[in-house]
């Protein structure tokens, strides 16, 4: 193995999940505020995994919050994410769901897998593996979507949830 | 000025994340066997400077006048020589230079040799506009005017098309992210001239914050 394979592999977690588009995340991102740091969580679905296996691997989370389209991009390997739980895997045909972004409401729902794909078991950094049985859906989050969200001045919701709003996240 | 460098071989670029979870592109340098070969005053030959060399290689490699000369810096016979003048650190021959001597955060300038680009175009090797596309244009890539006609020749050193790259170059001001002593390697920000496994000077850098 050459010097750059080494370092590579010496940035990488141990463990992290095997994402694949469709899949439900729930992504604790360490976030700092003045000078203490927190754990913000963002929940949603994946969208898109590029980059080959290892420390340049990037995934991309959409939800709708407060009716607004937030896709967040993060880095599988990076440091600033505490953990990532798999809270369910959807059934889809293709490996960016871009098509998401179009559609609204019910039509933007993704039918979960019934069978586990390929056997894979979810493993999460830090040991702590959540994959709940039962599908709920109402995750009540906590107040963690301040610093997301996006002005939303009393328009109704199926209406700006055409909008997508994009903050990049480069970390 | 000059005052501390080495040879170093590049490795390759990579991805590194820092403590706080920023990633920076970095350049890996590698370090093994670089040696001080010969020191050069000004009282003998005229300047001061120091010959570098890098590279291990077998003794079989080298002719007898090259074996002598390494044999009195009493180093082994290495592939690549190269002079940096006013290298004021290093005037011993036959000392072994070390990553160890830059600290991560410190400013560097890197020389080597750019890849080799071939015949090139204007476009690429002097940065000029290109025409316009369409509406029956033909000068897309072409340079535009060599000169007046009151000349009635062209002025030497017209930029034109021709080699680009394979010419030694220097980036300078590059920051050390990472020292790592063991392997002897450097990491640095950004990207450093030449191709994989070229051979670069690493040098302290000359016009600091420049």
């Amino acid at each position: 193995m050459n010097v750059i394979d080494l370092l590579r592999k010496e940035q990488e977690k141990p463990q992290v999940p095997v994402l694949h588009s469709g899949d439900t995340v729930r992504v604790h991102v360490k976030v700092v505020e003045g000078s203490r740091e927190r754990i913000q969580v963002f929940e949603g679905v994946v969208i898109a995994v590029r980059g080959k296996q290892g420390t340049s691997t990037r995934f991309t989370v959409r939800r709708i919050s407060h009716g607004v389209g937030v896709e967040r991009t993060f880095l599988l390997h990076s440091p600033r994410l505490d953990k990532i739980e798999v809270i369910r895997h959807g059934d889809v045909r293709r490996a960016k769901l871009f098509y998401l972004r179009d559609k609204v409401g019910k039509s933007a729902r993704i039918r979960e897998l019934r069978t586990p794909r390929g056997g894979a078991t979810v493993q999460v950094a830090d040991s702590a593996v959540v994959v709940p049985e039962d599908e709920d859906e109402d995750v009540l989050l906590e107040s963690d979507t301040a610093s997301e969200e996006m002005v939303q001045d009393g328009t109704s919701e199926e209406v700006m949830a055409g909008v997508t709003a994009e903050p990049t996240e480069d970390e | 000025m000059t005052q501390r460098g080495l040879l170093a071989q590049k490795k390759g670029m990579m991805q590194l994340f820092l403590e706080d979870g920023s990633v920076v592109p970095v350049t890996v340098l590698e370090s093994a066997s670089c040696h001080v070969v010969q020191v050069k005053h000004t009282s003998v030959e005229g300047y001061s400077a120091v010959q570098l060399g890098y590279g291990e290689v077998r003794a079989k490699r080298v002719n007898k006048p090259m074996k002598g000369h390494f044999e009195r810096a009493h180093v082994k016979p290495l592939r690549t020589l190269m002079e940096v003048r006013d290298l004021a650190d290093h005037e011993t021959p036959g000392e072994q230079l070390t990553v160890e001597m830059f600290t991560p955060g410190e400013r560097i300038d890197v020389v080597g040799t750019s890849k080799g680009k071939g015949f090139a175009g204007h476009h690429k090797r002097h940065n000029f506009h290109r025409g316009p596309v369409t509406h029956g244009s033909m000068n897309i890539r072409q340079p535009g005017s060599i000169g007046s006609t009151d000349a009635a020749r062209t002025f030497k050193g017209v930029k034109m098309a021709g080699h680009l790259g394979d010419a030694r170059a220097t980036v300078r001001n590059l920051e050390v992210v990472r020292v790592d002593a063991d392997r002897q390697l450097l990491l640095v920000r950004g990207s450093v001239p030449g191709g994989k496994n070229a051979v670069v000077l690493v040098r302290n850098a000359v016009k600091e914050g420049a």
